[in-house]
Protein backbone atom coordinates (compact mmCIF):
# COMPACT_ATOMS: atom_id res chain seq x y z
CA UNK A 1 0.00 0.00 0.00
CA UNK A 2 2.79 2.38 0.90
CA UNK A 3 4.48 1.73 -2.41
CA UNK A 4 1.21 2.40 -4.23
CA UNK A 5 0.79 5.65 -2.33
CA UNK A 6 4.32 6.67 -3.27
CA UNK A 7 3.74 5.96 -6.95
CA UNK A 8 0.41 7.77 -6.99
CA UNK A 9 2.04 10.77 -5.38
CA UNK A 10 5.10 10.82 -7.63
CA UNK A 11 3.61 9.96 -11.00
CA UNK A 12 0.02 11.18 -10.76
CA UNK A 13 0.26 13.92 -8.14
CA UNK A 14 -2.50 12.22 -6.13
CA UNK A 15 -2.47 11.73 -2.36
CA UNK A 16 -4.20 8.79 -0.75
CA UNK A 17 -5.68 9.82 2.58
CA UNK A 18 -7.17 7.53 5.21
CA UNK A 19 -10.44 8.51 6.77
CA UNK A 20 -10.22 7.92 10.53
CA UNK A 21 -12.48 5.15 11.78
CA UNK A 22 -14.18 7.19 14.49
CA UNK A 23 -15.53 9.64 11.96
CA UNK A 24 -17.60 7.05 10.17
CA UNK A 25 -21.26 7.62 11.09
CA UNK A 26 -23.90 5.03 11.72
CA UNK A 27 -26.30 6.52 9.24
CA UNK A 28 -27.95 3.51 7.66
CA UNK A 29 -28.79 5.41 4.49
CA UNK A 30 -25.08 5.60 3.74
CA UNK A 31 -24.54 2.26 2.04
CA UNK A 32 -20.81 2.34 2.20
CA UNK A 33 -20.76 2.27 5.99
CA UNK A 34 -22.37 -1.17 5.99
CA UNK A 35 -19.89 -3.97 6.25
CA UNK A 36 -16.76 -3.98 8.30
CA UNK A 37 -14.21 -1.88 6.44
CA UNK A 38 -11.51 -0.87 8.87
CA UNK A 39 -10.09 1.84 6.75
CA UNK A 40 -11.46 3.99 4.06
CA UNK A 41 -9.44 5.90 1.55
CA UNK A 42 -9.96 9.09 -0.33
CA UNK A 43 -7.94 10.38 -3.26
CA UNK A 44 -6.84 13.99 -3.00
CA UNK A 45 -5.28 16.09 -5.68
CA UNK A 46 -1.84 17.21 -4.55
CA UNK A 47 -1.55 19.87 -7.24
CA UNK A 48 -2.24 23.50 -6.44
CA UNK A 49 -5.77 24.77 -7.00
CA UNK A 50 -4.91 26.94 -9.99
CA UNK A 51 -3.49 23.92 -11.74
CA UNK A 52 -6.56 21.88 -10.89
CA UNK A 53 -8.70 24.39 -12.75
CA UNK A 54 -7.02 23.41 -15.99
CA UNK A 55 -7.95 19.80 -15.49
CA UNK A 56 -11.62 20.26 -14.69
CA UNK A 57 -14.14 18.92 -17.12
CA UNK A 58 -16.96 21.42 -17.74
CA UNK A 59 -19.58 18.88 -16.54
CA UNK A 60 -17.90 18.45 -13.20
CA UNK A 61 -17.69 22.15 -12.49
CA UNK A 62 -21.50 22.48 -12.32
CA UNK A 63 -21.95 19.60 -9.91
CA UNK A 64 -19.16 20.56 -7.58
CA UNK A 65 -20.09 24.22 -7.78
CA UNK A 66 -23.39 23.25 -6.20
CA UNK A 67 -21.58 21.19 -3.59
CA UNK A 68 -19.36 24.12 -2.68
CA UNK A 69 -22.41 26.30 -2.14
CA UNK A 70 -24.08 23.65 0.00
CA UNK A 71 -20.94 23.15 2.09
CA UNK A 72 -20.61 26.91 2.51
CA UNK A 73 -24.22 27.20 3.66
CA UNK A 74 -23.77 24.40 6.18
CA UNK A 75 -20.48 25.83 7.42
CA UNK A 76 -21.90 29.29 7.90
CA UNK A 77 -25.01 28.07 9.73
CA UNK A 78 -23.03 26.24 12.38
CA UNK A 79 -22.21 22.89 10.83
CA UNK A 80 -25.65 21.32 10.59
CA UNK A 81 -28.85 22.36 8.85
CA UNK A 82 -32.38 21.04 8.33
CA UNK A 83 -33.20 19.95 4.80
CA UNK A 84 -36.03 22.47 4.41
CA UNK A 85 -33.81 25.38 5.41
CA UNK A 86 -31.07 24.19 3.09
CA UNK A 87 -33.41 23.97 0.14
CA UNK A 88 -34.87 27.41 0.88
CA UNK A 89 -31.43 28.97 1.09
CA UNK A 90 -30.39 27.27 -2.12
CA UNK A 91 -33.39 28.58 -3.94
CA UNK A 92 -32.57 32.15 -2.88
CA UNK A 93 -28.89 31.87 -3.69
CA UNK A 94 -29.04 29.87 -6.86
CA UNK A 95 -32.13 31.80 -7.91
CA UNK A 96 -33.55 29.25 -10.27
CA UNK A 97 -36.85 29.56 -12.05
CA UNK A 98 -39.48 30.13 -9.36
CA UNK A 99 -42.26 29.07 -11.63
CA UNK A 100 -40.99 25.54 -11.36
CA UNK A 101 -40.11 24.89 -7.72
CA UNK A 102 -40.45 21.16 -8.03
CA UNK A 103 -37.98 21.05 -10.86
CA UNK A 104 -35.49 22.64 -8.48
CA UNK A 105 -36.29 20.25 -5.63
CA UNK A 106 -36.27 17.26 -7.91
CA UNK A 107 -32.91 18.10 -9.39
CA UNK A 108 -31.30 19.08 -6.10
CA UNK A 109 -32.61 16.01 -4.29
CA UNK A 110 -30.80 13.84 -6.80
CA UNK A 111 -27.59 15.79 -6.24
CA UNK A 112 -27.98 15.58 -2.46
CA UNK A 113 -28.36 11.79 -2.73
CA UNK A 114 -25.26 11.70 -4.88
CA UNK A 115 -23.24 13.81 -2.47
CA UNK A 116 -24.31 11.70 0.50
CA UNK A 117 -23.34 8.55 -1.38
CA UNK A 118 -19.96 10.04 -2.27
CA UNK A 119 -19.43 10.94 1.41
CA UNK A 120 -19.32 14.67 0.79
CA UNK A 121 -22.42 15.15 2.93
CA UNK A 122 -23.84 13.41 5.99
CA UNK A 123 -27.53 12.97 6.33
CA UNK A 124 -29.27 12.41 9.69
CA UNK A 125 -32.85 11.56 10.37
CA UNK A 126 -34.28 13.10 13.50
CA UNK A 127 -37.78 12.60 14.82
CA UNK A 128 -39.12 15.75 16.45
CA UNK A 129 -42.74 15.80 17.62
CA UNK A 130 -43.53 12.68 15.58
CA UNK A 131 -42.25 14.41 12.48
CA UNK A 132 -39.24 12.96 10.71
CA UNK A 133 -36.90 15.63 9.46
CA UNK A 134 -33.60 15.30 7.67
CA UNK A 135 -30.47 17.20 8.54
CA UNK A 136 -27.25 17.67 6.64
CA UNK A 137 -23.69 18.19 7.81
CA UNK A 138 -20.27 17.90 6.23
CA UNK A 139 -19.31 14.38 5.23
CA UNK A 140 -15.98 12.80 6.08
CA UNK A 141 -14.73 13.32 2.57
CA UNK A 142 -15.43 17.05 2.65
CA UNK A 143 -13.59 17.34 5.96
CA UNK A 144 -10.55 15.88 4.27
CA UNK A 145 -10.80 17.43 0.82
CA UNK A 146 -12.15 20.91 1.37
CA UNK A 147 -10.04 23.69 2.76
CA UNK A 148 -12.23 25.63 5.23
CA UNK A 149 -10.06 28.72 5.03
CA UNK A 150 -10.41 28.92 1.25
CA UNK A 151 -14.15 28.41 1.56
CA UNK A 152 -14.42 31.16 4.16
CA UNK A 153 -12.36 33.43 1.94
CA UNK A 154 -14.78 32.75 -0.90
CA UNK A 155 -17.77 33.62 1.29
CA UNK A 156 -16.08 36.77 2.63
CA UNK A 157 -15.36 38.01 -0.86
CA UNK A 158 -18.92 37.27 -1.90
CA UNK A 159 -20.39 39.17 1.05
CA UNK A 160 -17.66 41.81 0.87
CA UNK A 161 -16.75 41.65 4.56
CA UNK A 162 -13.45 40.86 6.25
CA UNK A 163 -12.76 37.20 6.79
CA UNK A 164 -12.51 37.37 10.57
CA UNK A 165 -15.97 38.90 11.05
CA UNK A 166 -17.22 35.35 11.49
CA UNK A 167 -15.24 34.55 14.60
CA UNK A 168 -16.47 31.01 15.14
CA UNK A 169 -15.97 29.92 11.54
CA UNK A 170 -12.65 31.71 11.30
CA UNK A 171 -11.44 29.86 14.37
CA UNK A 172 -12.50 26.52 12.92
CA UNK A 173 -10.90 27.33 9.60
CA UNK A 174 -7.55 28.31 11.06
CA UNK A 175 -7.43 25.34 13.38
CA UNK A 176 -7.43 22.99 10.39
CA UNK B 1 14.18 15.83 -18.09
CA UNK B 2 10.67 17.16 -17.94
CA UNK B 3 9.49 18.89 -14.76
CA UNK B 4 7.62 16.24 -12.71
CA UNK B 5 4.85 18.67 -11.73
CA UNK B 6 4.20 19.21 -15.42
CA UNK B 7 4.07 15.44 -15.91
CA UNK B 8 1.53 15.07 -13.09
CA UNK B 9 -0.62 17.90 -14.39
CA UNK B 10 -0.56 16.64 -17.98
CA UNK B 11 -1.39 13.13 -16.89
CA UNK B 12 -4.35 14.30 -14.81
CA UNK B 13 -5.58 16.26 -17.81
CA UNK B 14 -5.55 13.23 -20.07
CA UNK B 15 -7.34 11.15 -17.47
CA UNK B 16 -9.97 13.83 -16.87
CA UNK B 17 -10.72 14.41 -20.53
CA UNK B 18 -10.84 10.84 -21.78
CA UNK B 19 -10.24 11.06 -25.50
CA UNK B 20 -8.87 14.26 -27.02
CA UNK B 21 -8.33 15.42 -30.57
CA UNK B 22 -4.70 16.36 -31.20
CA UNK B 23 -5.39 20.08 -31.36
CA UNK B 24 -7.37 20.01 -28.09
CA UNK B 25 -4.68 17.92 -26.43
CA UNK B 26 -2.02 20.40 -27.46
CA UNK B 27 -4.10 23.37 -26.27
CA UNK B 28 -4.62 21.71 -22.91
CA UNK B 29 -0.96 20.79 -22.50
CA UNK B 30 -0.02 24.32 -23.49
CA UNK B 31 -2.07 25.56 -20.51
CA UNK B 32 -0.29 23.04 -18.31
CA UNK B 33 3.11 24.24 -19.55
CA UNK B 34 2.14 27.83 -18.93
CA UNK B 35 1.06 26.97 -15.41
CA UNK B 36 4.44 25.35 -14.76
CA UNK B 37 6.39 28.22 -16.29
CA UNK B 38 7.51 26.22 -19.30
CA UNK B 39 7.31 27.25 -22.92
CA UNK B 40 5.12 25.04 -25.04
CA UNK B 41 6.44 23.48 -28.21
CA UNK B 42 5.51 20.44 -30.26
CA UNK B 43 8.73 18.87 -29.13
CA UNK B 44 7.89 19.41 -25.46
CA UNK B 45 4.44 17.94 -26.11
CA UNK B 46 5.98 14.77 -27.55
CA UNK B 47 8.50 14.65 -24.74
CA UNK B 48 5.78 14.91 -22.09
CA UNK B 49 3.80 12.07 -23.64
CA UNK B 50 6.91 9.94 -23.89
CA UNK B 51 7.90 10.58 -20.27
CA UNK B 52 4.36 9.97 -18.99
CA UNK B 53 4.15 6.70 -20.89
CA UNK B 54 7.51 5.57 -19.53
CA UNK B 55 6.28 6.20 -15.99
CA UNK B 56 2.82 4.64 -16.28
CA UNK B 57 3.80 1.61 -18.31
CA UNK B 58 4.35 -0.51 -15.20
CA UNK B 59 0.76 0.15 -14.10
CA UNK B 60 -0.48 -1.13 -17.48
CA UNK B 61 -1.55 2.29 -18.68
CA UNK B 62 -0.63 4.25 -21.76
CA UNK B 63 -1.50 7.46 -23.55
CA UNK B 64 -2.18 5.95 -26.88
CA UNK B 65 -2.67 7.88 -30.10
CA UNK B 66 -4.17 6.94 -33.41
CA UNK B 67 -6.25 8.14 -36.32
CA UNK B 68 -10.03 8.24 -36.30
CA UNK B 69 -11.87 6.62 -39.17
CA UNK B 70 -13.71 9.72 -40.31
CA UNK B 71 -12.85 11.22 -43.68
CA UNK B 72 -10.11 13.45 -42.31
CA UNK B 73 -8.32 10.83 -40.24
CA UNK B 74 -7.64 13.19 -37.34
CA UNK B 75 -5.26 12.03 -34.65
CA UNK B 76 -6.66 11.44 -31.15
CA UNK B 77 -5.01 10.85 -27.77
CA UNK B 78 -6.51 8.61 -25.15
CA UNK B 79 -5.50 7.37 -21.68
CA UNK B 80 -6.02 3.61 -21.93
CA UNK B 81 -5.60 0.53 -19.82
CA UNK B 82 -3.40 -1.84 -21.74
CA UNK B 83 -4.48 -4.91 -19.87
CA UNK B 84 -8.05 -4.91 -18.67
CA UNK B 85 -11.03 -6.75 -20.06
CA UNK B 86 -12.48 -4.70 -22.84
CA UNK B 87 -16.07 -4.15 -21.88
CA UNK B 88 -15.38 -3.33 -18.29
CA UNK B 89 -13.67 -0.20 -19.54
CA UNK B 90 -17.00 1.50 -20.00
CA UNK B 91 -18.46 -0.01 -16.86
CA UNK B 92 -17.78 2.97 -14.63
CA UNK B 93 -19.66 5.37 -16.85
CA UNK B 94 -22.75 3.54 -18.04
CA UNK B 95 -25.42 1.18 -16.73
CA UNK B 96 -25.50 -2.55 -17.41
CA UNK B 97 -28.33 -2.25 -19.93
CA UNK B 98 -26.48 0.50 -21.76
CA UNK B 99 -23.37 -1.64 -21.94
CA UNK B 100 -25.30 -4.57 -23.40
CA UNK B 101 -26.65 -2.21 -26.04
CA UNK B 102 -23.20 -0.83 -26.82
CA UNK B 103 -21.73 -4.28 -27.12
CA UNK B 104 -24.46 -5.24 -29.60
CA UNK B 105 -23.60 -2.23 -31.75
CA UNK B 106 -19.88 -2.99 -31.68
CA UNK B 107 -20.53 -6.57 -32.74
CA UNK B 108 -22.66 -5.38 -35.66
CA UNK B 109 -19.96 -2.93 -36.70
CA UNK B 110 -17.24 -5.54 -36.59
CA UNK B 111 -19.38 -7.90 -38.63
CA UNK B 112 -20.34 -5.37 -41.29
CA UNK B 113 -18.26 -5.07 -44.45
CA UNK B 114 -18.21 -1.28 -44.44
CA UNK B 115 -17.87 -0.76 -40.71
CA UNK B 116 -21.17 1.15 -40.68
CA UNK B 117 -24.61 0.53 -39.22
CA UNK B 118 -27.71 2.59 -39.81
CA UNK B 119 -29.45 4.12 -36.82
CA UNK B 120 -32.42 1.80 -37.26
CA UNK B 121 -30.27 -1.31 -37.17
CA UNK B 122 -28.25 0.05 -34.26
CA UNK B 123 -31.39 0.71 -32.23
CA UNK B 124 -32.59 -2.84 -32.76
CA UNK B 125 -30.15 -3.94 -30.08
CA UNK B 126 -31.56 -1.68 -27.41
CA UNK B 127 -33.32 -4.50 -25.51
CA UNK B 128 -34.13 -3.22 -22.06
CA UNK B 129 -33.78 0.45 -22.81
CA UNK B 130 -36.68 2.65 -23.84
CA UNK B 131 -36.42 4.21 -27.29
CA UNK B 132 -35.74 7.59 -25.71
CA UNK B 133 -33.08 6.27 -23.33
CA UNK B 134 -31.41 4.47 -26.21
CA UNK B 135 -31.26 7.63 -28.31
CA UNK B 136 -29.89 9.67 -25.42
CA UNK B 137 -27.30 7.00 -24.78
CA UNK B 138 -26.25 7.04 -28.44
CA UNK B 139 -25.75 10.79 -28.19
CA UNK B 140 -23.63 10.37 -25.09
CA UNK B 141 -21.54 7.73 -26.82
CA UNK B 142 -20.90 10.15 -29.65
CA UNK B 143 -20.04 12.93 -27.21
CA UNK B 144 -17.58 10.67 -25.41
CA UNK B 145 -16.20 9.54 -28.75
CA UNK B 146 -16.94 5.84 -28.46
CA UNK B 147 -19.02 6.15 -31.62
CA UNK B 148 -19.13 8.55 -34.55
CA UNK B 149 -22.04 9.34 -36.81
CA UNK B 150 -22.25 10.40 -40.45
CA UNK B 151 -24.61 13.12 -41.65
CA UNK B 152 -27.06 10.54 -42.92
CA UNK B 153 -27.13 8.87 -39.50
CA UNK B 154 -24.87 5.90 -40.00
CA UNK B 155 -22.78 4.91 -36.99
CA UNK B 156 -19.18 3.76 -36.96
CA UNK B 157 -16.53 3.23 -34.32
CA UNK B 158 -15.30 6.46 -32.76
CA UNK B 159 -11.66 7.21 -31.93
CA UNK B 160 -12.04 6.19 -28.30
CA UNK B 161 -13.22 2.71 -29.26
CA UNK B 162 -10.42 2.37 -31.79
CA UNK B 163 -7.82 3.28 -29.19
CA UNK B 164 -9.22 1.88 -25.96
CA UNK B 165 -10.65 -1.36 -27.35
CA UNK B 166 -7.69 -2.04 -29.63
CA UNK B 167 -6.79 -5.49 -28.28
CA UNK B 168 -10.42 -6.59 -28.57
CA UNK B 169 -10.65 -5.29 -32.14
CA UNK B 170 -7.38 -6.93 -33.14
CA UNK B 171 -8.60 -10.30 -31.98
CA UNK B 172 -11.88 -9.97 -33.87
CA UNK B 173 -10.95 -8.22 -37.08
CA UNK B 174 -8.62 -9.32 -39.84
CA UNK B 175 -8.77 -6.40 -42.22
CA UNK B 176 -5.64 -4.29 -42.46
CA UNK B 177 -5.50 -1.04 -44.41
CA UNK B 178 -3.52 -1.52 -47.61
CA UNK B 179 -1.89 1.88 -47.24
CA UNK B 180 -0.99 2.30 -43.55
CA UNK B 181 -1.08 -1.38 -42.51
CA UNK B 182 -3.02 -0.80 -39.32
CA UNK B 183 -6.44 -2.11 -38.41
CA UNK B 184 -9.34 -0.84 -40.48
CA UNK B 185 -13.04 -1.11 -39.68
CA UNK B 186 -14.57 1.66 -41.76
CA UNK B 187 -13.03 2.28 -45.13
CA UNK B 188 -13.23 2.06 -48.90
CA UNK B 189 -13.58 -1.43 -50.31
CA UNK B 190 -11.77 -2.35 -53.47
CA UNK B 191 -14.33 -3.51 -56.03
CA UNK B 192 -11.97 -6.15 -57.38
CA UNK B 193 -10.06 -7.64 -54.48
CA UNK B 194 -11.01 -7.88 -50.83
CA UNK B 195 -8.81 -5.14 -49.48
CA UNK B 196 -10.04 -2.17 -47.49
CA UNK B 197 -8.42 1.24 -47.19
CA UNK B 198 -9.04 4.05 -44.69
CA UNK B 199 -10.72 6.98 -46.40
CA UNK B 200 -8.01 9.35 -45.22
CA UNK B 201 -5.29 6.95 -46.36
CA UNK B 202 -6.96 6.70 -49.75
CA UNK B 203 -7.13 10.46 -50.28
CA UNK B 204 -3.53 10.90 -49.19
CA UNK B 205 -2.47 8.17 -51.58
CA UNK B 206 -4.52 9.62 -54.43
CA UNK B 207 -3.09 13.10 -53.80
CA UNK B 208 0.48 11.90 -53.80
CA UNK B 209 -0.06 10.16 -57.11
CA UNK B 210 -1.53 13.36 -58.52
CA UNK B 211 1.58 15.26 -57.51
CA UNK B 212 3.84 12.77 -59.17
CA UNK B 213 1.95 13.07 -62.44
Amino acid sequence: MQKAQGELRKVYGIEVVTIPRDRITNDSTNESSKGSADKRYVLLNALELEKQNIISNPHQIEEYGLLTIILAIIFMTGGIIKEIELLEKLQTIVGRDRRKPHYLFGDVSKRLDQFVKEMYLNRNREVINTEAIREYSWGERSEVEVNKLELLQFVSELMDVPIDSWTSQYQQATEQ
Amino acid sequence: MVNQKLIQLSLQCFIAHGCLAEKDAKDLIEKCCHSCQETFSDELFRSIIKTVNAQIKKFSFEIRNGASEDDGGQIFYCYVNTKEDQHSKLATFYTVNELVFFKAIVEKLIGSTKGLVSEIVALQGKERLTARAAEEFLNRLINDKWLSRTEDKYYYLGPRSLLDLLPFLRSNIDSICSVCSSLVVRGQLCPKCESKVHFHCLSRFANSRHERN
